[in-house]
């Protein structure tokens, strides 16, 4: 069952429409933004192709619209209500266009993200333990979260993984696997240099916007770690 | 029962000329960049194979020599299909590297959550890149959302210098060079690649087999001229991918009128927004390949599409939805045609929908041999031993 | 323990809390304190998977974390209501980290603590009617309908 999506002029009213200017100014001084976007005809082929589309009342195409008319109210609205429906498949960068909605997306998010907004957090919402796992681990999903109340709809099967979990893992060929709390074994020198990345790179404070509680205890394994690597001047703050 | 055939047009040859290709080859501007000293670019070792891409390129594909980069949700969830891609380069005897100096390619976080920036997810292809060179390996990625995301991340550093400039600096901060291989190779082109010898290995008959072939959204659609073409296969209109090495091993591919769709894992939806992905998956894929061809089996090459596609069934079953095809990968499939053991190697067990029925069809005695699998667990229960080792798994 | 119940959610008397962080304090006779999670917070936690504390000897600083908790849905920290240096901390949720959804004033004990300037920081926590008060208006404001016990939890009658 879809929820419409309610695309009235001014549904932000308590935003003031320089804010919303200010935050379509971002997206378009983005690097990828004169790549990822060349004007739309309005074709439709991207939302034919796309998945999301058949599931919410999506449209990459609106979005592609709204971007190439500078539509900076529309924008703040898909910005907020429609950017998190789409599953980053990219069968929509078959646009004649060569547009790819699916990055303008992308760009949409990081900008939503950097600047807090609600509606970020709330779609990130019990999402939380998997940023923790791939910034504090180097890996993205480990064999410890094949519980059965994280995944309640994967059936009996799920219980089945999580009961013999510590043989089947030592049950696996690969050196590399004989691992439950990670996918893989990953050195400590390359979590070390993971963490640097991430602090040279800003992504902390993105963190930040998303989940206090989050950031602070990544920073907190971050910095111990770092410190007992020898890097005592870097800090999050 | 309706059985698709696989159709190639009969009277006129569609063939993709590369100087007629309407997308750039990447491959010249690398190698004019590292000319221009601004990163270095190992090449393909040889021997090398060699494939079609989509405007009629060649790609290398490098034999032996390959750096693993690892998939999380394979070797978290499904670790049987990282365990087949080994399992197949001990097979050939072929020397390969499978590195703990290795971080998730991070895309799945980044495309489900964007937190995250370019600048980050660069510096994070580009260390992997620098680890696989500096003990002189070459890398083969084992995701597709990897494959994917890091031939974006190869567009976006040439052609963005201030992007490259930062992460040349990052990479100088580490202490590593700036590295970009002269391909981005997929595991499942090795594979497709390696067709020929592993059906000359071929124990197990699968004439008798239908399948349906699943695309990865990511291999294809993503940077859509970097994926594997071949003009007798589909007649080049479709990527040729995992449908080359199913014909083969003898295997019948049935076409479905849902073929382009994405399986509907969503990156963020498959953890949160469960529903999505599990309507998509059973409704637009899993139902209309049962209700067209009726396949033994459905088979794909990436670790989000195996996941959506298998577990999504156990829900919609409830939901008296038309399920229970069991799902493997290209490689899983490639090994257990040449012999490989079921659950030793292929970790079945790990899978959701059942594929007892599919063993059984091959010739395969699925109560012994999960015996003998079980025999390892206890030992390894009992303290007799530690691991199940490769010696085990090959025995 | 002399204890109230809001909504089923237990608020045990003779603690201190940290109302908004749900941590407790439990002021030993030897000048330590003991530091852990309250019943609305393993509430709102779900059954716990890891609880990992920080190492003894570590110094900490009243609002940063003593222990990062982590359940299926949810991942957060546990935040220290006090400034001090953990002494002591509970090696039985290495094993069993449910102990802080089953008895989340007892066995369930996160850390012990020597305090660095007790005095001045406990007057920034509640306890005893006080406590339940302030409890009462977060549970309403908060919109927490009830606190679920999991099998095995402590009973309060």
């Amino acid at each position: 069952m879809k929820q419409a999506l309610d695309l009235s002029y001014n549904k932000y009213s308590d935003v003031s429409f320089e804010e919303k200017e200010r935050l379509m100014e971002e997206m378009k001084a983005d690097d990828r933004w004169h790549h990822i976007l060349y004007g739309c005809y309005e074709c439709g082929i991207c939302v034919a192709a796309c998945p999301s589309a058949r599931f919410y009342d999506f449209s990459p195409r609106i979005i592609a619209q709204a971007a190439a008319r500078e539509d900076a109210d529309l924008l703040y609205t898909l910005m907020n209500d429609s950017v998190w429906d789409c599953s980053q498949c990219f069968s929509c960068d078959r646009c004649p266009r060569q547009n790819s909605p699916g990055q303008i997306i992308t760009v949409m998010r990081e900008v939503a993200v950097k600047n807090g907004l609600k509606t970020a957090k709330e779609a990130l919402e019990g999402y939380g333990r998997i940023i923790y796992k791939i910034m504090a681990t180097g890996s993205q999903v480990s064999p410890d979260m094949l519980q059965p109340n994280a995944f309640p709809d994967w059936g009996g099967h799920v219980k089945e993984i999580s009961d013999n979990l510590d043989v089947w893992r030592k049950a696996l060929p690969p050196e590399t696997l004989h691992t439950t709390e990670t996918g893989w074994y990953v050195t400590d020198k390359t979590i070390i240099e993971l963490y640097l990345i991430w602090h040279m790179t800003g992504v902390m404070d993105l963190i930040k916007g998303v989940d206090e509680g989050l950031h602070m205890i990544l920073v907190d394994v971050m910095e111990e770690r770092l410190e007992e690597a020898g890097y005592d001047d870097v800090n999050f703050d | 029962m309706i059985h698709l055939p696989v159709l190639k047009a009969v009277d006129r040859e569609f063939e993709a000329k590369p100087e007629e290709a309407p997308k750039e080859d990447i491959r010249e501007a690398v190698l004019q960049l590292e000319k221009e000293g601004e990163w270095i670019v190992p090449r393909v070792p040889e021997p090398f194979m060699e494939v079609k891409t989509k405007f009629g390129r060649t790609k290398k594909i490098p034999v032996e020599k390959t750096w693993h980069h690892k998939s999380c949700g394979q070797c978290g969830h499904i670790p049987g299909y990282s365990t087949s891609i080994f399992w197949l380069n001990r097979a050939f005897g072929l020397d390969y590297h499978d590195p703990t100096d290795q971080t998730s390619c991070t895309a799945w976080n980044y495309y489900a959550s964007a937190t995250s920036n370019p600048e980050a997810q660069a510096a994070v292809a580009m260390r992997n890149f620098a680890a696989a060179h500096e003990v002189g390996y070459f890398p083969i990625i084992h995701c597709g959302t990897s494959f994917g995301h890091y031939k974006e991340v190869r567009q976006a550093l040439v052609h963005q210098h201030d992007l490259r400039r930062k992460v040349k600096k990052i990479m100088e901060k580490l202490g590593k060079p700036l590295v970009m291989p002269e391909e981005i190779v997929h595991y499942s082109e090795w594979v497709m690649a390696m067709k020929d010898r592993i059906a000359e290995r071929q124990v197990i008959d699968m004439s008798h087999i239908t399948a349906t072939v699943h695309p990865a959204c990511h291999y294809h659609k993503l940077v859509e001229e970097d994926a594997v073409y071949d003009s007798e296969i589909y007649g080049a209109q479709r990527t040729a991918i995992v449908t080359g090495t199913l014909q083969a091993l003898g295997i019948n591919v049935g076409d479905y009128s849902t073929w382009f769709d994405c399986c509907g894992f969503g990156f963020r939806h498959i953890l949160v927004s469960r529903d999505f992905s599990r309507s998509f998956a059973v409704q637009r894929k899993i139902e209309v390949m049962i209700d067209e061809v009726k396949p033994d089996i459905t088979v794909t090459h990436d670790t989000g599409c195996v996941t959506t596609l298998d577990q999504s069934q156990f829900a919609a079953k409830a939901h008296g939805k038309k399920v229970g095809l069991p799902v493997l990968a290209d490689s899983q499939v490639a090994a257990l045609a040449m012999g490989a053991h079921p659950y030793k190697v292929l970790q079945l067990h790990w899978h959701n929908t059942d594929n007892k029925a599919f063993l059984r069809k091959i010739g395969i005695d699925v109560e012994k041999t999960w015996a003998e699998f079980e025999a390892e667990t206890e030992k390894i229960k009992r303290g007799e031993k530690q691991f199940l080792t490769w010696e085990d798994a090959e025995k | 323990m002399a204890h109230e119940k809001i909504n089923g959610c237990v608020v045990v008397k003779d603690l201190y809390y940290a109302v908004e962080d749900n941590t407790w304090v439990k002021v030993n006779d030897d000048g330590t304190v003991t530091l852990g999670m309250t019943d609305i917070a393993q509430n709102l936690a779900g059954p716990i998977l890891h609880a990992r504390a920080k190492s003894a000897g570590t110094e900490r600083k009243k609002g940063k974390p003593i222990a990062t908790v982590e359940s299926g849905k949810w991942v957060g920290p546990v935040k220290s209501p006090l400034s001090g240096q953990i002494t002591e901390v509970n090696e039985k949720l290495a094993s069993d980290a449910q102990l802080i959804n089953r008895s989340p004033y007892k066995d369930g004990w996160v850390v012990k603590m020597k305090p660095e300037i007790l005095d001045e920081e406990i007057k920034a926590l509640v306890t005893g009617d006080a406590a339940v008060e302030a409890y009462k208006a977060k549970i309403a404001k908060d919109n927490i309908k009830a606190c679920a016990q999991i099998e095995g939890a402590d009973t309060y009658e």
